[in-house]
């Protein structure tokens, strides 16, 4: 599984650096973003789609129950408090986990472990995937797409006659798409197999294969190795 | 006839004497009760500040913890009286406010106005505290903005004497909702078990404020 993405919801910035330091013990933990309310937060999941929340409850203009409740689909959530009556609600909202301030060193890192066991439960190679970009939004089964470009931190998803971008590196969706189907290329691109027409061979022991919408894609040497290695009987 | 009738009002007497005593003892117990103590998730945040304070400043830090240490001291030391000097209730005051400050930071502003000759009137320990606590609670907490909050202690005018000690911050009493009620009327109970009746203790909003007014009387 790739690396535990998380964003960091309280208002106070003291306790989001203590949050940001705690978690650099975890080098497999990624915090992608920082929120100082409920409404802040709104806005940076719809953009990251963080993996998982740290929440702290009382906030100011709406508590991190309230951020729940607004969510169509919740990232998995760790509440993070200095109160201890919320447990029960927080763990009514399916909360993986609460923790009270000042949180422990060893109880995030079960926390984070009890995280992580559950993100892998779900399928790491979804079926479909839902695409959200600006206002658009696109659910496109995985056997559509042709192929994913790097821009910066994001990946432009092509398929049809449609090029979305969405928030993940393409080191992010390398480790969760299956490697049967979807090969990385080189640094900026992975080629979904099925759409694959032809293949030649090029300098230097790389490939270059033609997609079936005429693109043409270079495979690194070291890349192609590891496709010839795969697809060989 | 005679003698069954002293023995009654014997033991009317015994049973009112015991009954006065209960009155004293309940009273003792209610006003132990009633001691209030700094809300403790103050002090689990504060530890928290405190803790990220220590990678960050850390002069700071130390200087943080000799603040939560006065505060914790000041406040049990406190519930063994019934009142205590103003100015000590006013040096704790700006203690809480310095703590809250490292957390709040931008979000909490203060004014502290304490008019000459006061210092040495009595207030019953965490009197002003408390309301001190509930205006960062429903004034700066809930707000991204924060508030700002002023507080001043004066001299009432008019010829009954007195003092005057008002908490205001910025919002509504709608926001000062539920379980506040409690701590203002344990506060306000206190008051009066220690002061009597002519100490009050108000609550009201006006020009987007809200004003707790604490009245203590000529002593």
């Amino acid at each position: 599984m790739s690396g535990l993405r998380v964003l960091l919801i309280d208002d106070e910035r003291l306790a989001r650096a203590e949050l940001r330091r705690l978690l650099a013990m975890h080098p497999a933990v990624e915090v992608v973003g920082e929120a100082a309310s409920a409404l802040e937060a709104m806005a940076q999941i719809a953009a990251l789609q963080p993996d998982l929340l740290l929440l702290d409850v009382q906030m100011p203009g709406g508590s991190g129950f309230d951020l729940l409740a607004a969510l169509d689909a919740a990232p998995e959530v760790i509440f993070c408090t200095a109160h201890d009556q919320y447990a029960l609600q927080a763990f009514e909202a399916s909360a993986l986990d609460y923790l009270q301030k000042p949180v422990q060193a060893q109880r995030l890192a079960t926390a984070l472990a009890r995280a992580g066991a559950r993100l892998r439960l779900t399928p790491s190679a979804p079926r479909k995937i839902f695409i959200k970009d600006g206002e658009r939004c696109w659910f496109v089964a995985l056997a559509d797409i042709v192929l994913f470009s790097s821009e910066g931190n994001y990946a432009r998803v092509h398929f049809g006659s449609q090029q979305p971008l969405m928030p993940r590196s393409l080191n992010q969706l390398e480790e969760r798409l299956d490697p049967a189907q979807f090969l990385r290329a080189n640094r900026r691109q992975i080629v979904n197999l099925a759409h694959v027409t032809e293949v030649s061979a090029k300098a230097a022991d790389g490939l270059e294969l033609l997609l079936a919408d005429g693109t043409r894609v270079e495979v690194s040497r070291r890349r192609a190795q590891q496709f010839r290695a795969a697809a060989t009987l | 006839v005679l003698y069954s009738l002293i023995q009654s009002l014997r033991r009317a007497s015994r049973f009112e004497a015991e009954a006065l005593r209960l009155q004293v003892l309940a009273k003792d117990a209610e006003l132990r009760a009633l001691q209030a103590q700094v809300n403790p998730h103050f002090f689990f945040n504060s530890l928290n500040s405190v803790r990220a304070l220590v990678f960050e400043n850390q002069e700071a830090a130390a200087n943080m913890v000799d603040q939560l240490a006065a505060l914790m001291r000041y406040t049990l030391q406190s519930n063994r009286h019934d009142t205590v000097p103003l100015a000590d209730e006013w040096q704790a005051v700006q203690t809480y406010l310095a703590i809250e400050a490292i957390r709040f930071e931008a979000r909490l502003r203060v004014t502290l106005a304490l008019d000459t000759g006061l210092q040495a009137v009595r207030i019953p320990p965490m009197a002003l505290q408390t309301l001190v606590e509930n205006a960062v609670k429903h004034g700066v907490e809930p707000c991204l903005n924060g508030s700002e909050i002023a507080i001043s202690a004066r001299r009432s005018s008019g010829n009954r004497g007195g003092v005057t000690i008002t908490v205001a911050n910025t919002g509504t009493l709608r926001a000062h909702s539920g379980s506040t009620r409690v701590g203002l009327d344990n506060a306000r109970q206190r008051l009066m078990l220690a002061l009597g009746p002519a100490a009050t203790l108000s609550l009201d909003e006006r020009d987007g404020a809200v004003h707790a007014v604490l009245l203590l009387p000529q002593p």
